[in-house]
């Protein structure tokens, strides 16, 4: 995996709820639930993201299923290893936050 | 009842046009069917839909399992013209928006802005082309109403090019 910069929050939170194979409306609730209704994905917003996260390889359309034209999507390894390194970068973040500000009002 | 009304809409306005469709139905009018200038709308109960649209650059199969996925969404696809579809959701007291992130409108602005850069030189060409007939003495009174036309489309499309470059500009700026 090549150095990658920040993850969009939409991008984080569609990895994240593909740990569990989901429809594209399911990801659109899921994401809305993890968020308390904080992030809303657009129905196009969303069908760019996840065409742009099958290209980088991050996730996967598995087969559809019979008699259903919908897509389920699921997190690839890859896109494990993407979001495990986001975490990261984001608890540095939190904790050097927390570290400089604790204890101030200022 | 139905109702046809007429209307311009140029296609960098676009978002000027899915406010009149909403103004419509908040009105009782529900779009029919979408037209170059010419819109049929059913009356139905006021407010019901929110409407939006989007220039498409899939084509074919692609197109097809869009469509696919943004129905099971919710959204109804009320027409297509050409490549622009008109899409409509039932009012949940949200605004409905087929993109929802910087990312995703700059990238719609700019399928709109690579027609505009396509046919703009050609319609610049056909202009120029018509204005040295008409220095060389070589047209008529039509061909004369012709170089007419073809310069107020070209000065038309190149506001159009600088009205979407600026949001564009916009957008990146505020993220």
């Amino acid at each position: 995996m090549t150095e990658q910069s920040a993850l969009t929050e939409a991008y984080y939170y569609i990895l994240l709820a593909l740990y569990h194979p989901l429809h594209g409306y399911g990801i659109m609730q899921k994401v809305e639930t993890m968020s308390h209704g904080r992030v809303t994905l657009a129905a196009g917003t969303l069908y760019g993201a996840l065409n742009s996260l099958m290209a980088k390889g991050w996730i996967t359309a598995l087969a559809a299923e019979e008699n259903s034209r919908k897509k389920l999507y699921e997190i690839t390894r890859d896109g494990r290893a993407v979001v495990i390194a986001e975490i990261a970068r984001l608890q540095e973040l939190y904790q050097n936050g927390l570290a400089l500000t604790k204890g101030t009002n200022r | 009842m139905k109702k046809t009304s007429w209307r311009l809409t140029l296609s960098w306005n676009y978002e000027n046009e899915s406010k009149w469709l909403n103004e419509m139905s908040d009105k009782g009018w529900q779009l029919e069917k979408p037209g170059l200038f010419r819109y049929t709308f059913v009356q139905g109960e006021p407010g019901k839909y929110r409407y939006d649209m989007e220039y498409l650059d899939a084509n074919g199969e692609k197109r097809k399992e869009y469509f696919a996925f943004l129905e099971e969404t919710g959204i109804e696809i009320v027409g297509q013209l050409g490549n622009w579809a008109y899409y409509r959701k039932p009012d949940n007291g949200k605004p409905f928006a087929i993109f929802s992130d910087t990312a995703s409108k700059i990238a719609h602005y700019k399928r709109i802005l690579l027609f505009l850069l396509i046919i703009t030189p050609l319609e610049a060409w056909f202009m120029a082309k018509s204005w040295v007939e008409v220095y060389r003495g070589t047209h008529d009174a039509s061909d004369m109403a012709m170089v007419i036309l073809l310069t107020l489309a070209v000065v038309l499309l190149a506001s159009g090019i600088l009205h979407l470059l600026r949001r564009i500009a916009t957008l990146s700026k505020n993220g």
